[in-house]
């Protein structure tokens, strides 16, 4: 971090204002937690894209390799699809959560 | 990767900044894609039972919002919203911090192109102070040091992300276009010699459409003081002289008279019910007579929206800390213009322009809202003549 952006330290982390949802607020932190994590691990698969890609070609994967590595149009369509297959296993208990109370909703009446 | 700048002072992102990036964009199109169809099915299903008022076509927000607030899919629905919407803002924030330095060398050896003004004693309104805007830590207008362009370099970066490429590439500079659009379709006539922006941010509108006039003096004016520096920087990096100065757009400091055409995109917003009346006889002040004023907003009005509408907006007012974003959507806004004292003042949607039409062509005001990055809603009138 640059010199002047550790000044504010969390003033520019933490948002003002930031409303609570309705509910038990740390239920809303963990989604919140299970997002960032989720972000850590589409990263790592990336890396983990550009280390075998670059072994595939005959270059040693390296830190400065791996930085420097700018993937194809092929490469970027795997990644894409990797992203989204690692959002839908994420997030399918709360798209399924809301299909089944919508059809329960719909039963009532 | 991504060595190639869209415009010099743009903040350039690692791989591992991509692939962050690139989740967000991918977290948000879930949302959209899987999340709001099942809360739409939702909230049509708990407004059925609800009592609709005489005269009204769907139960109040606030009925509604009871209805569904107990509901599992409403609540992680708001959590996972907002969760994209923070990483947005981290991912922007983690990488423009690691090439701040380098940025603020950047800005300082811009060449001598247009001018800023900033102002150590502004009083940022108390409906920016009060809330960090779209969860923005440190919103517009709070500064690490008296000098940089942090701000500015995070708004931008975070902008281009937000809107996947859809309001204009990286430039971000659609609501510009369709600025000079909607003056081309509705006011053909008018002469562009002077021209404002109220809530310019880093200036992303400016450079387009001081670019569409390039005999005009071009300013803008907004409340933060590194979103303005960077703007400036940027601008000059793109050799477009515009002249920044940081104001509040109720009350500011140019003379009577003094520009042909002020407008804002997406800015009323984030103002308030009094701030919109003051802004509006603000410009009436300022614009000489038969001077034009252009407000572009939302493409979203309260009266054309169904139940997770309604829900989508209560999410940007309380969760997303856009405090006045139903204020705005509800509002007579001609009505205003109107009572401000314009002139052939009128509202309705107007189609978006990726690039602003020249001679012969023509992007249609006042038809059907076509949606997202194809329609803004925007409010217009002229000043008297006499």
């Amino acid at each position: 971090m640059s010199t002047a952006a550790s000044k504010l330290g969390t003033r520019l982390r933490v948002q003002k204002g930031r409303r609570t949802v309705p509910g038990d607020p740390r239920i809303d932190t963990l989604l919140n937690m299970v997002m960032s994590l989720t972000s850590e691990v589409a990263v790592l698969r990336d890396r983990v894209d550009a280390h075998e890609r670059l072994a595939a070609a005959g270059v040693v994967p390296a830190p400065d390799t791996v930085d420097a590595y700018d993937p194809d149009e092929a490469a970027l369509k795997a990644r894409a699809a990797q992203r989204q297959r690692l959002i839908a296993k994420v997030c399918r208990p709360l798209v399924a959560e809301g299909s089944a109370e919508a059809a329960g909703a719909a039963e009532t009446h | 990767m991504s060595a190639a700048r869209v415009h010099p002072i743009m903040p350039t992102s690692t791989h591992d900044e991509v692939a962050e990036q690139m989740f967000v964009v991918a977290l948000k199109s879930f949302i959209a894609a899987e999340m709001d169809p099942a809360l739409r099915r939702l909230s049509q299903e708990v407004a059925g039972t609800l009592p609709v008022a005489e005269g009204e076509s769907r139960p109040s927000l606030q009925q509604l919002r009871r209805g569904v607030s107990s509901s599992p899919l409403y609540r992680n629905w708001i959590s996972t919203m907002r969760a994209a919407q923070e990483l947005m803002w981290q991912a922007a924030g983690d990488c423009v911090d690691r090439q701040l330095d380098e940025l603020d060398h950047i800005a300082a050896a811009a060449p001598s192109v247009g001018t800023v003004r900033t102002n150590p004693d502004f009083v940022v309104p108390r409906y920016l102070a009060a809330t960090d805007t779209h969860m923005m830590p440190g919103s517009y207008h709070t500064d690490p040091t008296p000098t940089d362009v942090r701000q500015g370099a995070v708004f931008d970066k975070a902008a281009a992300l937000y809107s996947l490429g859809r309001q204009g590439g990286q430039m971000n500079d659609m609501r510009g276009h369709t600025i000079v659009a909607h003056v081309r379709e509705r006011f053909p006539d008018l002469e562009v010699r002077r021209v404002l922006e109220m809530g310019c941010t880093v200036g992303n509108s400016l450079v387009a459409v001081a670019r569409n006039y390039p005999a005009a003096e071009v300013h803008g004016i907004d409340v933060g003081a590194g979103l303005l520096r960077y703007a400036h920087a940027r601008a000059a990096l793109l050799g477009v002289p515009l002249h920044f100065s940081q104001q509040n757009a109720e009350e500011t400091d140019f003379a009577d008279g003094s520009f042909d055409l002020i407008y804002s995109t997406a800015v009323l917003h984030e103002t308030s019910a009094r701030a919109i009346k003051r802004i509006f006889s603000e410009c009436q002040r300022l614009l000489r007579p038969g001077g034009v004023m252009v407000h572009l907003e939302v493409p979203f009005r309260a009266e054309h929206a169904d139940n997770f509408d309604m829900l989508r907006a209560d999410y940007e007012t309380r969760y997303n800390n856009e405090p006045f974003w139903i204020g705005a959507v509800s509002a007579d806004l001609a009505e205003l213009a109107r009572t401000a004292g314009f002139e052939q003042a009128a509202a309705g949607y107007q189609d978006a322009a990726a690039v602003a039409p020249q001679s012969g062509q023509h992007f249609a005001f006042g038809g059907p809202n076509k949606g997202v990055y194809r329609s803004w809603y925007v409010v217009s009138g002229r000043k008297a003549v006499s």
